[in-house]
């Protein structure tokens, strides 16, 4: 069997989690924390990526980051960089499918932490930047974890918006998900029985390890 | 001396008071829950802006409406424990109080200061314990020091018996008259107890009622006599 795919989708996602851990942490922050106008605007559009068709997200990747769009032609005329139809976007599209997932996760922690602590750490002298670091995100731990195992587990599977941006080139994008769709569609299916099973054992192994994590039986 | 005059105005509440407390001295804020007690901490501890007013401690405007003055909760310097201490719940005692050090100074030097406070309230054995293990009252020193350790020039007490049970109640209420006093810095107490104006304050403002004026406490026991409220 060729494992380039199973090595592919645990970069990709690892790649897309750490991805969504940087944008993400500092969304939750605002949307747990602050008091900027548009908040709701700003909610609903870090949920997008949870309810929109995957195509519909794979789509708008390709217009912004093709060699029309607005980043696309940037990073083509700047650096000579094309990002579409490599695991780059890949990691790109994974990383925005699992957003609101890192998002919803932290902000729930933040929200559960008592704004008594910070404001006591501010009476100490603190700046936000050290409230933020030794008293929000600590609590918050538990939630922030969580996020990241659940924003893997879903980035290890992610399908439409990856096959749009990055194709199924094998050897060079076919994540397993797409190895998958790929044995199927060509009729190999010893190929796509055993995919089947390494993806769905691995994605098992995360949650049980997500459930000891947090306590939580949800899934 | 901290002077304080505040004016602040949500839904149908009003709070609208003016008094003073000297070094040294300790004034309880008395009165029933939602008469402003609180708020008014928070407006001296930076945590809320009044609508108007002036907080003025040993001459320096913390807040002047008029001079269009208000620091941050960083730079007034001042000690916060609130009704339930909010001590830090991922931090040992030790860490808690070394929490509230502002200078900025070597981890020797922070661990001398935390240990003479920790010896000074006679909690060494507990240095490396978390919150969660305390009892209340170990959890009003710990909160007490923790506002202690960053030198404040005002401290700020939010109900800070209610979460000790009734048997140490009195034993504490001593204690900490004793060691508020040696502080020689405005101390303000917030409370609804009768026993806590009798034991540690100086001097009383009311709040929820028609008192205007701050009062000396045996004055204010006519007063609650008078209203029958009085134990």
């Amino acid at each position: 069997m060729d494992w380039f795919p199973v090595i592919l989708s645990l970069r990709v996602a690892a790649c897309a989690t750490v991805l969504s851990l940087v944008a993400g942490v500092p969304l939750a922050w605002l949307l747990s924390r602050s008091r900027i106008p548009g908040k709701p605007l700003l909610s609903s559009l870090t949920a997008l990526p949870m309810v929109l068709p995957p195509t519909v997200l794979g789509y708008y990747l390709l217009v912004i980051l093709g060699r029309q769009g607005f980043i696309g032609r940037l990073l083509l005329e700047r650096f000579g960089l094309s990002l579409v139809f490599t695991w780059q976007a890949a990691v790109i599209a994974a990383a925005v499918v699992v957003l609101p997932l890192m998002v919803r996760s932290v902000q729930a922690a933040m929200d559960a932490v008592d704004p008594e602590l910070e404001e006591v750490a501010r009476t100490l002298g603190k700046r936000e930047i050290a409230v933020f670091f030794r008293i929000t995100l600590p609590l918050a731990w538990p939630g922030l974890l969580a996020g990241t195992v659940l924003s893997f587990a879903r980035a290890m599977g992610e399908f439409g918006a990856t096959l749009m941006v990055a194709g199924n080139i094998p050897g060079k994008t076919q994540t397993l998900s797409i190895a998958i769709y790929d044995a199927v569609q060509s009729g190999n299916n010893n190929l796509a029985n055993s995919l089947v099973i390494l993806i769905s054992a691995l994605t098992l192994a995360v949650l049980v390890v997500l459930n000891k994590l947090t306590g939580l039986k949800r899934w | 001396m901290l002077q304080v005059t505040v004016e602040k105005q949500w839904g149908a509440f009003s709070l609208n008071k003016s008094w003073q407390v000297r070094c040294g001295e300790i004034i309880g804020l008395f009165g029933p829950s939602g008469s402003g007690k609180t708020a008014t901490l928070k407006c001296i501890a930076g945590l809320l802006k009044p609508d108007a007013g002036a907080i003025v401690l040993n001459g320096k405007a913390l807040y002047h409406s008029a001079q269009g003055i208000c620091l941050s909760p960083q730079a007034r310097q001042v000690g916060y424990v609130p009704q339930d201490y909010a001590l830090f719940p991922h931090l040992t005692v030790f860490d808690n109080i070394s929490f509230g050090i502002r200078r900025s100074c070597s981890r020797e030097e922070k661990a001398l200061v935390v240990a003479s406070l920790l010896k000074k309230a006679g909690l060494e054995n507990k240095k490396h314990s978390y919150p969660r293990e305390l009892s209340g009252g170990q959890k009003q020193r710990v909160a007490l020091l923790r506002a202690m350790a960053g030198e404040p020039r005002v401290l700020l007490l939010d109900e800070p018996l209610t979460s000790v049970d009734l048997y140490w109640r009195h034993t504490l209420r001593r204690e900490i008259r004793e060691f508020l006093h040696d502080l020689n810095i405005p101390v303000v107490l917030v409370t609804h107890d009768f026993n806590d104006v009798d034991v540690l304050c100086d001097t009383l403002a009311m709040y929820g009622s028609p008192h205007k004026e701050q009062l000396p406490p045996h004055q204010a026991g006519a007063t609650f006599y008078l209203a029958g409220l009085r134990r």
